[in-house]
């Protein structure tokens, strides 16, 4: 009498573990480059950001203002072609300073996540 | 004419059902609120309480311990029904020790008000215990019904002095408990042979609790990259505190009081939780308890199923025009 209730719960937690592969979410940002809040020695060439599942391409982007509130990026924002999980945008170089990137991700089953980080560059060592 | 009615009610339909989609489960603006073990969260969702443990403080009544389960599901994007049912453990003072189903727990959320910039949610909700379904050694025999406020906050927009504090977020809750009846009298037949009558009291009570939780996974995407990867990545330190306040009735003094640290984990399709129960009076207790919680989010795992509702399906699987 008692197994029923156990086999049924484990057989959940195992449709739980299954499942996943075929299924879709929000997309959460893994990591980027830049490094949210860090400081760069030198102008990094692009931004890019590695979020936990696949984005629409049409509908994700990502833009670099610098701390006058100006767009500084190549405007080139993509996801990335080889990999669906990458969002990433060219910069031309870049002066000292701070910046923020904001982005926008949309998930294959169309969940939108959105967010904004902090980065800067350097003074050039003299 | 006919053309133009049809394609405003599919404008309508599709603010109504599609346009909203961002809004699955705990996900305000920036923010993402995992689901809380004690205090209800204010989101409404497609998701199950897979299962849910509370191993209770022993008060002067004894110990209760309890496993259940819950689902809600959304018919709007603003608007979910939840049914929740326990099994009950009880361990009397005095007394031998029982165990059944308790009564059925149905409910209802309505979100009021939303701002993603300003990671802020406030919720309606009400809440209803059936009374006199489960068995009478475990479950009570009167209904109880629980209209309230629940609601949310991120602290994202402090000043860039403070950014280090902008992964804390509050949430909490705010109800009446209503009982369908103040008292029930049970009468008995004594060893001697004479009638007894015991009479209980169901007082009216104000149970309310908020949670103070710290996002490892804010800190790192939009404060700074600390450098924590899986599974501390995916860590929220939590406190939860919770209280029930009886307004009415013999006991009218008796507030019990928890503060429930502990830690929840969020993956991509399941979250789990884990909090010691800390009495912080001598009526809630005099040991700690557990509550423990395992929490799937059921409208990504299977979005086409679990967002389908009778207008449509509420997780589109088309991206928006």
């Amino acid at each position: 009498m008692e197994k029923k209730p156990l086999s049924l719960f484990l057989a959940l937690l195992f449709s739980v573990a299954v499942l996943p592969a075929l299924a879709q979410a929000h997309a959460f940002p893994v990591r980027s480059d830049p490094r949210v809040g860090w400081t760069v020695a030198v102008s990094p060439p692009k931004v890019t950001i590695w979020f936990d599942g696949e984005l629409e391409p049409a509908f994700s982007t990502i833009t670099v203002y610098n701390a006058a509130k100006q767009q500084v990026d190549k405007h080139n924002s993509r996801v990335s072609g080889s990999d669906n999980s990458v969002l990433e945008v060219d910069l031309p170089p870049l002066s000292a300073g701070s910046y923020r990137v904001y982005w926008k991700a949309l998930s294959k089953d169309t969940h939108v996540t959105e967010g904004d980080f902090a980065f800067a560059v350097a003074e050039k060592a003299k | 004419m006919q053309r133009t009615v049809s394609v405003v009610i599919a404008t309508l339909l599709g603010v109504l059902f599609n346009a909203d989609h961002g809004h699955a489960h705990g996900v305000v603006g920036k923010r993402f609120f995992p689901a809380t073990l004690v205090v209800d969260d204010p989101f409404v969702s497609d998701e199950i309480d897979l299962l849910k443990v509370n191993k209770g403080s022993t008060n002067q009544n004894g110990t209760e311990t309890s496993v259940g389960f819950e689902f809600s599901k959304r018919l709007t994007p603003d608007f979910d029904l939840s049914a929740g049912w326990r099994y009950l453990f009880q361990q009397p003072t005095n007394g031998p020790s029982t165990s059944g189903a308790g009564n059925p727990e149905f409910g209802f959320k309505y979100v009021l008000f939303r701002s993603p910039e300003h990671e802020t949610i406030l919720t309606t909700g009400f809440g209803a215990e059936i009374g006199g379904i489960g068995p009478a050694r475990v479950a009570e025999k009167i209904s109880t019904f629980s209209p309230g406020f629940l609601f949310g906050k991120g602290l994202g927009e402090l000043p860039e002095s403070l950014k280090y504090l902008r992964p804390f977020s509050i949430n909490g809750q705010l109800q009446v408990t209503i009982p369908s009846d103040r008292r029930t009298v049970t009468t008995s037949v004594n060893e001697n042979g004479d009638i007894e009558q015991d009479t209980e009291h169901h007082p009216t009570t104000i149970p309310f609790g908020f949670a103070i939780m710290y996002s490892i996974p804010y800190l790192q995407s939009f404060v700074k990259d600390v450098g924590l990867n899986a599974p501390l990545a995916n860590l929220f330190p939590i406190v939860e505190f919770n209280w029930e306040t009886p307004v009415s009735g013999p006991g009218k003094k008796l507030t019990t009081a928890f503060a429930n640290p502990g830690l929840i984990w969020v993956g991509r399709y399941i979250e789990v939780g884990l909090e010691a129960q800390v009495p912080m009076n001598k009526v809630s207790g005099k040991n700690a308890g557990i509550n423990a919680l395992i929490h799937v989010f059921i409208d990504d795992l299977l979005p086409n199923i679990f967002t389908w509702t009778p207008w449509g399906v509420i997780g589109p699987t088309s991206a928006p025009k």
